[in-house]
């Protein structure tokens, strides 16, 4: 690395450095004017709402859609990011809204295409580093820690955003079974147990409960999906990582 | 039915644990249970907080301190990240593995999702 580009370097580090300080301080002013909401995790959040317009409504009967395999189905997932790999280009000099709002523009094609309505309002906290990802069935809403969004490229929000959005599937495979005609009966008994199943996490875990979190059904599935697809879009679109 | 581990019998190492993080003797019996069986390395520092309440900074695990692993928000008590100390000894690939990706909050609990009705069409 040359001095010039060393520079530089040191430039965009301290941009961004500048950038997350003038967003912590949007963030507390936000919160003196009582305009931010607590989170789930008792953490304070900001979040982007995405239009109204995607709710079930918007998609196709049940009866009118075909069935169609499982694998195909994600590979046009990741397909439809590819194409919207535009939205993501220049990551690391967004702002974090501009930053939610691509996520929220791919959120709202990835929803279509896996058959649920999208999410109400993509989101960031801030907290300790230890959670990265929150998804509230209630509020329908995925959250990321601001420092996956701050930090460089854009992968691991990416990643995280996966892995929140294949547990925003699985709730929907799970309350609007025939919704989803691609999910197999056998998958969906083995999705119905494993929600049954799904360890209780305290603020406060010891090792095996969160080794017993980690290896839990749903959470190496959604961990495993986001891998999987992920892979397949840094395979087309690796420059944007 | 009373049970002796290498510190404390595990009735009165679960009602300690207990009072020093303010939880309940269940979620205690937790903690005991898995402290129980803490790596031979780690107990004379656990020995030493246990006694001092003196936060062991030089308790090192790949890295991790006490005090690093609860900045972090791993846990939030000194006794919970001994069992962290003591995963990352004995199982140093699954706990910097957890470490390396941290974790996501669901909520409601997945437990909650599942309708009375489920498990057909």
């Amino acid at each position: 690395m040359d001095h010039d580009e060393r520079e530089h370097s040191g430039r965009d580090r301290s941009d961004a450095k500048r950038e997350l300080e003038r967003a912590q301080d949007h963030f507390k002013r936000d919160l003196f004017f009582g305009k931010q909401k607590k989170s789930y995790t008792g953490l304070p959040l900001n979040r982007l709402v995405l239009g109204p317009s995607d709710d079930r409504r918007a998609l196709p009967p049940a009866n009118e859609r075909t069935r169609e395999d499982s694998r195909e189905m994600e590979v046009r997932q990741a397909m439809q990011v590819c194409k919207m790999s535009h939205v993501l280009e220049g990551w690391q000099h967004m702002s974090l809204h501009v930053q939610l709002a691509a996520l929220a523009s791919v959120e709202r094609e990835f929803a279509h295409l896996q058959r649920r309505p999208s999410v109400a309002s993509i989101g960031y906290f801030w907290g300790p580093w230890s959670c990265r990802g929150a998804y509230c069935a209630e509020e329908n809403r995925i959250t990321l820690h601001v420092r996956l969004l701050r930090t460089g490229s854009p992968e691991r929000a990416i990643r995280t955003y996966l892995h929140e959005a294949r547990h925003a599937y699985q709730f929907d495979v799970i309350r609007n079974p025939t919704d989803h005609p691609e999910v197999s009966a056998a998958q969906l008994l083995l999705w119905n147990a494993a929600a049954r199943l799904y360890p209780a996490i305290s603020g406060n875990p010891t090792f095996l409960q969160e080794l017993a979190y980690d290896l839990s059904f749903l959470e190496r599935d959604a961990s495993s999906f986001s891998r999987r697809q992920f892979k397949r879009i840094a395979e087309v679109i690796g420059h944007v990582f | 039915m009373s049970s002796d581990t290498w510190f404390e019998p595990l009735e009165s190492f679960t009602a300690g644990i207990a009072a020093r993080d303010g939880c309940s003797l269940e979620e205690a019996s937790v903690v005991a249970r898995e402290l129980a069986e803490l790596h031979p390395q780690l107990q004379s520092a656990f020995r030493k907080w246990w006694q001092t309440g003196e936060v062991p900074a030089d308790c090192i695990a790949h890295g991790y301190t006490p005090k690093r692993l609860i900045d972090a928000g791993w846990c939030t008590t000194v006794a919970v990240a001994f069992t962290w100390l003591d995963g990352l000894m004995k199982r140093p690939m699954d706990a910097m593995r957890l470490l390396r990706r941290g974790r996501d909050y669901i909520s409601p609990s997945p437990n909650e999702w599942v309708r009375e009705d489920a498990g057909g069409r």
